[in-house]
């Protein structure tokens, strides 16, 4: 693969320079020209839209950002990979079925059980799928689920995206064990920008966990990433994944699953890095069946500041969605959990929850919640419900009486709290990963 | 660990000005109050708006999306919906430089 260097200026030169540079076919290149078009029109979000009100972005400066870091050669096998990678790659307990490994753009590693490929399950980078899988990508990329012209940023990732995981499941087939992508931030005032799109195929099967990394937590960074998941008539897709980012990331993130008819959805995210991230994640249940199960976890700390803006859209009869967002928050970290459930006219018998619960365990730590219903139909069951609180002290007092220290008694709380949402990753790897992670930053 | 850092020059700011510095994501405010210099974090404590973007009298900052007032000299909340004050920060003045104490 040619190497893209010393372009570190947002241009339309540089955009021509990354798409030569993979050799793309012309519709991938005029994809990413009009993205850059509309990047330039776009307006960045203010404090003025309702989404980023809470998001105070003065202080991000793309230009400090080289908006293409050096790409790392690929290597041939897992003991060739930068030594700092083993302890994400490791997921205990867990087998996988195939690992994508990504690092500032470039895709170093890739690997998949050959009877997976035999049953047509296509599990590779993004630049490969462009040129060997292009009916499938031009179809789903940047078009429903994220269209390019969302916002500012989306333009810019359209334009930009380097680095993907693309993965399509056929029909019927069913992945018994996860698939595992992990995308690393390596380069010093780098832009990521990658892009994850998944295709289930009908009445398919598949898990896949997604993790995001930097090299260390002081790498300053931008993360511009874009999730798109399509679930075809009654496919199953379990999508769990884990934002761990530097402590200097600025981060933003689109991302979005479109459901067909009788499809199931189960879709966990863990944020836990950056100094600060926005993340929209939406669902739209757009045909009669199909169902959706959202499962977030906040940790922040320090001064992060962690933004989610969820949307479940119901535009179909007979469909359901369910959501359970927990965080917490220590020292003079924010959290902000926006979410909206729409059930449009059409959506009759439609079932839909949303729940969220924040615990402040420092007094200048910060929650806000809003969760808001736009219910446009008549007949159906709909419930949402907010809690923030700080640790009961009575509680601590208790677990204190029983030997433990104060410290401990907290820890001991936050992982009860956590643990109805940490289970719902239903991959032992995963779920031990964030326990330790949480348990490291108490 | 807390350093000092400039944000501004002595001079740059006339009485009854502001201006608005980010120092790696974190913002805050500088008032000139009859040559006077006091800094406060520019975040609304009710609401988390930029207070800079709010108008400037005499030593009180109003926010711009609801209207509370904070004391820019002590960092208190004047008025509702804000009850927690905002952060304020040392000043120093080092030569030219107007310099604040922050841990970044």
């Amino acid at each position: 693969m040619a190497v893209v260097t010393n372009t570190s200026d947002l241009s339309a030169e540089a955009v021509e320079a990354l798409s030569a540079s993979k050799n793309e076919p012309a519709w991938m290149r005029d994809k990413r020209r009009a993205a850059w078009q509309l990047s330039r029109e776009l307006p960045m979000p203010t404090d003025t839209d309702e989404a980023w009100r809470r998001t105070d972005l003065r202080g991000l400066d793309l230009g400090q950002y080289a908006a293409m870091p050096s790409q790392a050669e690929t290597v041939s096998d897992r003991e060739q990979l930068p030594a700092y990678l083993a302890p994400h790659l490791a997921m205990p307990e867990t087998t996988v079925g195939g690992v994508m490994v990504h690092q500032d753009g470039s895709a170093l590693w890739q690997t998949m059980e050959t009877d997976l490929a035999a049953q047509g399950v296509i599990f590779c980078d993004l630049d490969t799928a462009v040129q060997q899988h292009a009916a499938l990508v031009e179809e789903h990329f940047m078009t429903e689920a994220v269209p390019v012209d969302t916002d500012a940023f989306t333009a810019l990732h359209g334009a930009l995206w380097q680095g993907g995981v693309f993965l399509y499941v056929p029909k019927g087939v069913q992945v018994q064990v996860p698939l595992q992508a992990l995308t690393a931030h390596a380069a010093a005032s780098g832009m990521v920008q990658p892009h994850l799109l998944l295709v289930a195929d009908a009445q398919s099967d598949v898990t896949l966990v997604d993790e995001q990394v930097s090299q260390s937590t002081d790498l300053a960074g931008f993360h511009n990433g874009v999730v798109e998941l399509y679930l075809k008539r009654g496919a199953r897709a379990t999508y769990l994944q884990i934002q761990n980012w530097s402590r200097r990331v600025w981060g933003i993130s689109h991302q979005r699953a479109v459901l067909d008819a009788d499809s199931q959805l189960h879709w966990a995210a863990a944020g836990l890095g950056s100094r600060l991230h926005w993340t929209a994640q939406d669902v739209w249940l757009r045909a009669p069946g199909s169902n959706s199960k959202l499962f977030g976890l906040t940790f922040g700390d320090g001064r992060q500041h962690l933004d989610y803006q969820t949307r479940q859209d119901h535009t179909a009869p007979h469909t359901e969605s369910d959501l359970l967002f927990k965080g917490v928050v220590l020292d003079r970290a924010r959290t902000v959990f926006r979410g909206v459930l729409h059930l449009r006219k059409e959506a009759q018998q439609t079932n839909a929850y949303q729940a969220t619960h924040s615990l402040l365990l420092s007094p200048r730590a910060r929650a806000d919640a809003l969760p808001i219903l736009e219910i446009e139909a008549d007949d159906v069951r709909c419930k949402h419900g907010s809690t923030t609180g700080r640790v009961d002290e009575e509680q601590i007092f208790y677990l204190m009486s029983r030997g433990l220290s104060r410290q401990d008694a907290q820890r001991l709380i936050v992982q009860g709290f956590f643990e109805t949402v940490i289970t719902e990753f239903p991959v032992e790897g995963v779920q031990e990963k964030i326990r330790l992670a949480v348990e490291d930053r108490i | 660990m807390a350093e000092w850092v400039k944000i501004a020059e002595v001079g740059e700011l006339a009485p009854g000005e502001k201006k608005q510095v980010d120092l790696d994501g974190l913002e805050v405010a500088l008032f000139n109050v009859d040559g006077e210099y006091h800094v406060i974090e520019d975040v609304c404590t009710h609401d988390g708006a930029p207070l800079a973007h709010g108008k400037f009298a005499g030593k009180e900052i109003s926010c711009p999306r609801h209207g509370a007032r904070f004391d820019v000299c002590t960092g208190a909340a004047l008025c509702m919906p804000a009850i927690e004050p905002v952060d304020t920060y040392e000043v120093k003045i080092d030569g030219n430089d107007i310099c604040i104490e922050v841990d970044l």
